[in-house]
């Protein structure tokens, strides 16, 4: 990728000279904090910001600064889309279930994210009911597992939940899903009410091997 | 999270004809289990005709939960003795509903105060009489 910092030395260098372009730029990095190299949305204009200060000290002609000053936006403008919007790690929370104790302390973690994420009330708390109900199978039937909750910060911010375990597995998973699923443990109805809050559900189960259960709820 | 110890229970207050249980925190398997066999047995000792069940405190209400405390209400009634569930979250009861969950089977009550005007109006059966209706 061409090299910004070098080309606004260029459009500078055609109003100044290269020792004041150099200063120009090096001193408007330092003060925006800003790598023309390395730009990120909202740095461009922090970066011309600075530099429209040096350039109103050494280019007093206001038409010629002001071409100069379009010439470094239209720039930054490009070379700042060129790269991906820069995206945040996605935070990622462990929580053993190894007894009936952490299911409490699962959905409590669970609504946490999403109070920091800025869910509303009653997304939080279906959330943290699907999230008890997936810990509790766990519980249940695999005896202990995990349950990981990740932000999602893509184009849809949300939340993601796994629950993961090595227990006996499900063998017939569209009858325990169907309507007419009679439990012997429970109501029977865990994973199609957890299926029912989420907005994404996915169900992963090896007979003898484990199950891995994925659901989603975004914000919007 | 409040860490609550092994032993806790909930409390059960006796006030006048009625018991009544206000559900201040997160429910564990294990409190609710302790709460049904409480209610239970302080039904059997005392000569009560309502029960009101405050779950204004708690967190969420899943599967479990839910059907532990249809579960108090049935054996309330059995036992001649009326349940009123009270101060359900909108939210929590959304949920339920969404779920696909119901409490079938006990009376509902916005707050104890009206919980409370509810069970005085409607006489209760006499204990043991016809309860298993
Ligand atoms: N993690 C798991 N490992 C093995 N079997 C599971 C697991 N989760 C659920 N199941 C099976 O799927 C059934 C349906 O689960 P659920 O909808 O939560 O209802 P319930 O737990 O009330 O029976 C359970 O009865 C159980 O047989
Ligand atoms: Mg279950």
């Amino acid at each position: 990728m061409s090299d910004t910092r070098q080309q606004i030395l260029e459009i500078l260098g055609g109003h100044m000279s290269a020792i004041l372009a150099r200063s120009v730029l090096s001193l408007s990095i330092s003060w925006s904090k800003v790598d023309p190299n390395r730009l990120r949305p909202g740095d461009d204009n922090r970066l011309l910001a600075e530099l429209e200060k040096g350039c109103r000290l050494y280019v007093r002609d206001d038409t010629l600064r002001q071409t100069c000053m379009e010439q470094m936006q239209t720039l930054l403008t490009i070379n700042g889309h060129t790269l991906p919007p820069p995206e945040e790690p996605p935070r990622l929370t462990r929580v053993p279930v190894l007894g009936e104790s952490d299911i409490v302390d699962a959905r409590g973690i669970g609504r946490l994210v999403c109070n920091k994420l800025g869910f509303s009330g009653a997304m939080q708390i279906k959330v943290a009911t699907a999230i008890s109900e997936l810990a509790r199978n766990i519980v249940q039937y695999a005896d202990k597992g995990e349950i990981t909750i990740t932000t999602l910060n893509g184009n849809r911010r949300g939340i993601e939940v796994v629950a993961r375990d090595e227990g006996p597995g499900i063998a017939d998973i569209s009858l325990v899903m169907s309507d007419r699923y009679n439990s012997r443990t429970g109501m029977g109805i865990g994973l199609k009410g957890t299926r029912n809050l989420m907005d994404e559900f996915d169900l992963k189960s090896t007979p003898g091997k484990g199950t891995e259960i994925r659901v989603r709820k975004y914000m919007d | 999270m409040t860490e609550i110890s092994d032993t806790f229970r909930i409390p059960i207050i006796k006030l006048h004809d009625k018991l009544i249980v206000s559900i201040q925190m997160a429910l564990s398997d294990r409190l609710v289990m302790q709460l049904k066999d409480d209610i239970t047995t302080r039904i059997e000792r005392v000569n009560i005709t309502g029960l009101i069940i405050d779950v204004s405190g708690i967190d969420v209400m899943d599967s479990y939960i839910s059907r532990a405390l249809r579960d108090m209400g049935l054996i309330a009634r059995l036992m001649g003795v009326r349940t009123v569930i009270s101060g359900l979250d909108p939210m929590i009861a959304m949920t339920l509903v969404e779920m696909g969950l119901d409490l079938k089977g006990v009376s509902a009550a916005l707050n104890l105060e009206t919980a409370i005007e509810l069970l005085d109006r409607k006489p209760a059966k006499t204990r043991g009489k016809g309860a298993a209706a």
